[in-house]
């Protein structure tokens, strides 16, 4: 049976890998059908770092964490708040940020440029939420 | 009796003696008046003389600056109509001030050789005058109001300003002009999915009409899109009096060559040859012929 610990913590997880396995899911169909013609790696070199460094972390705190030493203790709650909501506002930012470039002046190669602007920002603040939520002490 | 003989004879002699010296004096009295008479005579007509050729001098004088100006306009304009670039000289043209259209004409993505009756003519076209009347009559209903002339060898070219179009050779409305801006116009769920999976087109187009009395054909090169933005620039804005005064024969027909470019995201634009709409399509769908 999952500890309150590990369940905030796949929760944070899922959101992780649905949200960035959709965003996966969407550039590669894009790849395919030929929205970035043969200029694929561009849109890639966006997205791969876009996700990739937080998907990692989780990964790799969710394989590597012990146990908790408290079991029925939940973690903070407004660290979990905090991240949860980050990372959905991240995440919705992201997909945006793909969805409205039909509606924009910018072409995608210049929206993703730009795009750096604001979510680089952003993904620090996430990461380091999660950082600090994944690895607190209890 | 001697004496009265002698007074009577002096007085006849005295008489005689007189009246010859009146005669005398009149005959030089005459030819002094005459002589007065002359020289006021030749005076006049010397005077007279004189003032002809001043006047004839001053008019010269007028007739010579007057050929000065109008050799200086004349050098200005040509100057001033000078084409400052023009792709390629058109030996034999009829009229040296017009800008030459690049000749024989780029490849086209689409043309089609237009009837008079496409054009919607019912009177008899006399002159090259007349039918560019005709042509820009039709351009302005479709709101070409910007154009240019060209000489090409028997006749002119006209060229339209560049627009955006849609795939099926509509006018891409609004935003007919605006050649930079690749946003969606109007929301519609269809074309922003096709946006979002395939890589957006944009679609321009310059129609060329030609007339001209020679037959021609296309080259091999395509013109780019800014050598057809350029003929926008670099043409006159209407045909010179001399070509329009040539008579617009059985010979001469009014070609239209279609220039369509396509932009994508990742390309510059480039000419769409052969197009996937034929000549006719592009003119219908311009409104230009019937």
């Amino acid at each position: 049976m999952n500890t309150p610990d590990e369940n905030a913590r796949r929760k944070i997880a899922l959101v992780w890998y649905g949200g960035g396995g959709l965003l996966f899911l969407f550039v590669l169909m894009q790849t395919f059908f030929g929205r970035y013609g043969d200029q694929p790696e561009k849109a890639w070199t966006w997205l791969l770092p876009t996700i990739m460094p937080t998907l990692s972390l989780i990964t790799g705190v969710l394989i590597a964490k012990k146990p908790s030493e408290n079991p029925g203790q939940l973690p903070d709650p407004f660290l979990f708040r905090l991240a949860m909501i980050l990372s959905v506002f991240y995440l919705l930012v992201v997909f945006l940020t793909l969805l409205l470039q039909p509606l924009s002046d910018l072409s995608i190669y210049e929206l993703m440029t730009k795009s750096n602007l604001w979510l680089a920002p952003m993904q620090g603040l996430v990461t380091a939420s999660l950082g600090v939520f994944f690895t607190q002490k209890k | 009796m001697k004496n009265a003989l002698f007074i009577a004879l002096a007085t006849v002699f005295l008489l005689t003696a007189f009246s010859c010296q009146n005669t005398r004096l009149l005959q030089q009295e005459t030819l002094k008046h005459k002589a007065i008479q002359d020289s006021l005579i030749n005076y006049y007509v010397q005077q007279n003389e004189k003032d002809k050729q001043e006047q004839n001098a001053i008019v010269n004088q007028l007739i010579l600056e007057n050929r000065d100006l109008d050799q200086k306009l004349r050098k200005t304009q040509e100057q001033s109509t000078k084409p400052e670039n023009v792709n390629s000289a058109v030996k034999g043209s009829s009229s040296p001030s017009t800008p030459a259209f690049p000749w024989p004409p780029p490849m086209a993505s689409a043309s089609m050789k237009v009837k008079l009756t496409q054009l919607g003519v019912r009177t008899p076209v006399r002159t090259l005058g007349n039918i560019s009347s005709i042509l820009e009559d039709k351009l302005d209903k479709s709101q070409y109001v910007e154009k240019s002339y060209f000489s090409v060898p028997g006749g002119f070219a006209l060229a339209t300003r560049m627009e955006r179009i849609n795939k099926d050779g509509s006018f891409r409305q609004p935003g007919r002009w605006d050649l930079n801006n690749t946003k969606m116009q109007s929301f519609s769920l269809s074309e922003y999915v096709e946006r979002l999976f395939t890589a957006p087109k944009g679609y321009f187009r310059v129609v060329v009409f030609i007339v001209t009395d020679r037959s021609f054909a296309q080259t091999n090169k395509a013109a780019s899109r800014d050598e057809a933005l350029e003929w926008m620039r670099s043409g006159n804005d209407k045909l010179d009096p001399v070509n329009a005064r040539l008579p617009f024969t059985s010979n001469h027909q009014v070609t239209a060559l279609i220039y369509e470019f396509i932009k994508t995201d990742k390309d510059n634009p480039r000419l769409s040859a052969p197009s996937d709409l034929t000549g006719m399509d592009h003119l219908k769908k311009a409104k230009l012929i019937r």
